[in-house]
């Protein structure tokens, strides 16, 4: 008897085949999206809706999306590029994901997190901890961004630039005007 | 104090955003580096700062010397102001990487310090091998950051804690984490990447890419205690010294020769981490690495050679300079006197001291074939003959500063090798 | 079995009185904007156009839908089911009466919102698959326009779940038994109806149909049930728009006179009737005025706001009930 997790975990890994045997980028990109919603709903699953539903609702809703768009906005030549590694790649694939869910699958689950989620409910274990003893780790994702986006600035602004002061110039021409009427 | 750095960090920022004065940012950067780096050295208010969020004490001399690394590196060359502000945010991410206690503390701290890599590899993104070896080397570390959290994970599921230090080091757990870092700084069997992004990217990048990992990553395994699985610890280092010696044989590019210079360093490093008494060994070398891998680039700095053919009678045009560099190259290969013999004296030491004598022999052929690549740069520059057309160098460097202080000190660490710790 | 069935059965009843509430907001809507514009609207089938909607429906369905022909087979097919189920999906957390939700979870509001995101992939996967440039450029447009605007309304939901201490909607109506949340958010409250309609892409942010530039957006090469599909969706996220925003800023079934499902009904049409004005009264915005209104307007000001929320919040301790 197929159980829950069989049927969720068996769509997310064939879907996940799908999205490097799809030729055309697009298709990749939806089975990619099938895929990540199969690992949300198994989060949901094992009790942390929560975590789930912010994948649904960031990496699903919000990055995915603009995956889509590059990938349509690339038109991707319908190239066989790496057809050649494809088969490979499939096995290797499946050979790392037996050997870790096997091992996962195997041993003990560990009840803890679940447990201490039924007492005070899954939002508030994770606002503590985040916000609490895991502050530090917020506090360098936020500066990380911050280095994101002057990374950003300096690769997109290309070479010195220089600035232009409008109000200056439009004085400057001002008086010009003036003088030349005098 | 690190409150000098702070204040002087967010001052960079401000000024950065408001006034766009690119001198002055310059200078607030490198002086209030140096100055947090060095006032720290005496005083406890450093860390007072830091156990505030940490609740632990780090590696202190990590972190001061990730300070004072990353007020040389902007004190070498010109650059732009966002990559200067992006260099001291990179250090705190470095710092992270030594101090946290977690392990999620340090992978973002990784990430930090990686994200600011791949930016300054990229940099203005006009040149098209830029470009290519930025992008490869956010692949590379986008693996390794996988491999990490990967290793996080199964260590969480056995031991039930996210502390390094509560953690222990056994069975087949560590695997993935150690993975993780070795590809980041590059030995062995993740080493691969090396060659390409060093040829690709360009001379500003080099000068965080040589020293700065290296020098935070070595220190935080010192500090995490690793207990290494013996086979694993044997092929990579002596793989690594093994081609980082061999692959460096033939090279004519600069770049590829810094390379693989660094790979079979970073072997030799590794070498010292089995036991004991870390401080002697393991410090020690990667300090004296850092001080020689910081001349070398304040003598290229201001070269605009990309290959070592083209620097043949270098030592007639610039006699002071290719003389320092000489002492430099002798004490990368492992001459007595300079510190570098006494770095590799104690790594190989320590290999003995725990029992693994194959792997000082290793140790010593690696050092005999490698060093002759070190006295190839010296024979071009010296007793090769003159080419016709003369490069002028690079302006507005400061290489010649930095790669002085770096000689003396490598004359001053190798002289007074007993009083160090 | 017994929880799928219960679970289907309650979204039947749910969802028929739906469809007909949508089938008679069409006709509502050319009602109104015909007395808007002193004309009369529909009013030949039986009794002033009552069966109106019901023709309309016949003929789409009866319609044949015509595949274009270099159109991708099964994203095309997809699109306009892929839409039509998450927007009655959406009706799955969202309460009508005092317990009367099909699922009642902490996290509802998140769950709303995150079901109301993956709507985008409906418009996309059609307009894409249409292989028609008009249908692309349509389908980017509108998944841009509802992906920017997906941020700032999760930053207005920041602020509700702020006030109302949970993410549970029911949780958040009994908060606003005395004081509506319209009141506490008054600041935002213009903007709060802006993104309403910038979701659910309705004048004046109906870029995705600008016949003007495109010819009818992503849905231009649907006939039939397909764009059927597309418009009940479309309607339907109104409905469910309006009923979620009078149950989650208007008090939901709390009022001084009565309590109940009638009063939800009530305030959802009040405000099924202020879209339709704003329909009737108002110019649509330039794309490029709509991308600033969103990102530098929305966001930032009711960013503002949750800082302001929340040090509020802080200061007198929560709200108990």
């Amino acid at each position: 008897m197929l159980g829950v997790y069989e049927v969720i975990g068996g769509i997310g890994v064939i879907s996940g085949i799908g999205v490097i045997m799809k030729k055309k980028g697009v298709e990749s990109v939806v089975y990619m999206i099938i895929s990540f919603v199969n690992i949300a709903i198994w989060l949901m699953r094992i009790g942390v809706e929560y975590v789930g539903w912010i994948i649904m609702l960031v990496y699903i809703g919000a990055i995915a999306v603009l995956f889509m768009f590059v990938v349509m906005m690339l038109e991707i030549r319908e190239e066989e590029r790496g057809r050649e590694y494809k088969g490979m790649m499939v096995i290797v694939g499946m050979g790392v994901g037996v050997v870790i869910g096997g091992r996962v699958w195997m041993e003990e689950e560990g009840r803890e997190w679940i447990e201490r989620k039924e007492k005070i409910g899954n939002v508030m274990v994770i606002s503590k901890v985040m916000y609490g003893e895991k502050m530090i780790g917020i506090i360098e994702c936020g500066m990380m961004l911050m280095l994101g986006m002057i990374a950003v600035i300096m690769m997109v602004e290309g070479g010195e630039r220089k600035k232009e002061e409008v109000r200056e110039q439009e004085l400057r021409r001002w008086e010009e005007v003036i003088r030349r009427k005098e | 104090m690190v409150s000098v750095y702070i204040i002087g960090m967010s001052l960079v920022e401000m000024i950065g955003v408001i006034r766009r004065k690119e001198q002055r940012i310059r200078e607030v950067t490198i002086y209030s580096m140096l100055m947090g780096g060095m006032i720290e050295k005496e005083s406890e208010e450093g860390m007072k700062v830091y156990r505030m969020i940490m609740e632990e004490e780090g590696s202190k001399r990590g972190v001061i010397g990730v300070m004072i690394i990353g007020g040389m590196i902007i004190m070498l060359g010109k650059r732009r102001r966002e990559e200067e502000i992006i260099i001291m945010q990179m250090s705190e991410g470095y710092k992270m990487m030594m101090i946290g206690n977690e392990w999620m503390i340090v992978y973002m701290g990784m990430e930090w310090q990686s994200m600011g890599m791949y930016s300054i590899g990229i940099g203005r993104g006009k040149s098209i091998k830029e470009r290519e070896a930025g992008i490869k080397y956010m692949i590379v570390s986008g693996i390794a950051g996988g491999m990490y959290l990967m290793g996080v994970v199964r260590n969480y599921k056995e031991t039930g804690s996210m502390k390094i230090i509560e953690s222990e080091w056994i069975g087949g757990r560590k695997g993935w984490i150690i993975g993780s870092v070795m590809m980041k700084i590059g030995v062995v069997p993740m080493h691969m990447w090396i060659r390409e992004i060093y040829e690709g990217i360009s001379k500003r990048s080099m000068e965080v890419y040589a020293v700065w990992p290296k020098w935070s990553i070595s220190n935080m395994l010192c500090r995490w205690e690793v207990e290494w699985g013996r086979w694993v610890w044997v092929i990579v280092v002596v793989g690594s010294i093994i081609v980082g010696s061999i692959g460096g044989y033939g090279e004519e590019s600069i770049r590829r020769w810094i390379g693989y210079s660094t790979i079979s360093q970073m072997g030799y490093m590794l070498m010292g981490m089995s036991m004991g008494n870390k401080e002697e060994s393991v410090e020690y070398y990667i300090s004296v690495y850092s001080i020689m891998m910081m001349g070398i680039l304040g003598w290229w700095s201001e070269k605009k050679e990309r290959r070592m053919k083209e620097l043949v009678g270098e030592g007639k045009r610039n006699s002071v300079k290719s003389g320092v560099m000489m002492v430099v190259m002798y004490s990368m290969m492992g001459m007595p006197v300079m510190s570098g013999f006494w770095s590799k004296y104690r790594v190989m030491m320590e290999s003995v001291r725990s029992g693994e004598y194959g792997m000082g022999i290793v140790g010593v052929i690696g050092g005999v074939i490698g060093g002759y690549y070190y006295v190839k740069m010296i024979e071009v520059m010296y007793f090769k003959e003159k080419r016709r057309e003369e490069r002028g160098e690079l302006e507005k460097r400061e290489g010649i500063g930095v790669m002085s202080i770096m000689v003396v000190l490598v004359m001053w660490m190798g002289i007074e090798e007993r009083n160090i710790i | 079995m017994k929880v799928i069935i219960e679970g289907v059965s309650k979204e039947i009843v749910m969802l028929i009185p739906m469809l007909i509430g949508v089938a008679y907001m069409t006709l509502g809507e050319r009602k109104v904007l015909g007395g808007m514009q002193r004309r009369r609207g529909p009013n030949k089938v039986w009794i002033e156009g009552v069966g109106q909607p019901i023709a309309d429906g016949i003929k789409l369905m009866i319609k044949e839908g015509v595949k274009p022909m270099r159109a991708e087979g099964v994203m095309y097919k997809a699109g306009p089911v892929v839409t039509w189920m998450l927007s009655m999906l959406g009706w799955s957390v969202v309460p009508i009466g005092e317990g009367e939700v099909i699922v009642d979870i902490e996290v509802g509001i998140i769950v709303w919102m995150s079901i109301g995101s993956l709507g985008v992939y409906g418009v996309i996967i059609g307009g894409w698959g249409s292989s028609s440039q008009y249908s692309i450029m349509g389908g980017l447009r509108s998944g841009a326009q509802m992906v920017s605007y997906e941020l700032g309304m999760g930053v207005m939901m920041i602020c509700i779940i702020i006030i109302g201490g949970s993410g549970n909607i029911s949780r958040i109506v009994e908060v606003q038994e005395g004081v509506w949340n319209i009141s506490i958010m008054m600041p935002v409250v213009v903007m709060y109806m802006g993104v309403i309609l910038a979701e659910t892409s309705r004048t004046p942010f109906d870029l995705p149909e600008a016949e003007a530039e495109l010819v009818a957006g992503y849905n231009v090469e649907y006939g039939g049930m397909g764009f059927g599909m597309y418009f009940l969706a479309e309607y339907g996220n109104i409905i469910l728009m309006s009923v979620v925003s009078s149950v989650i800023m208007m008090g939901g079934w709390n009022s001084k006179y009565m309590r109940g499902e009638l009063v939800v009904g009530i305030k959802s049409t009040i405000i099924v009737y202020v879209y339709i004005w704003i329909r009737g009264s108002w110019c649509r915005y330039r794309y490029d005025q709509l991308m600033r209104i969103g990102w530098k307007g929305v966001i930032v000001y009711v960013g503002g706001y949750v800082i302001v929320m929340g040090s509020i919040m802080w200061s007198i301790g929560g709200v108990s009930i």
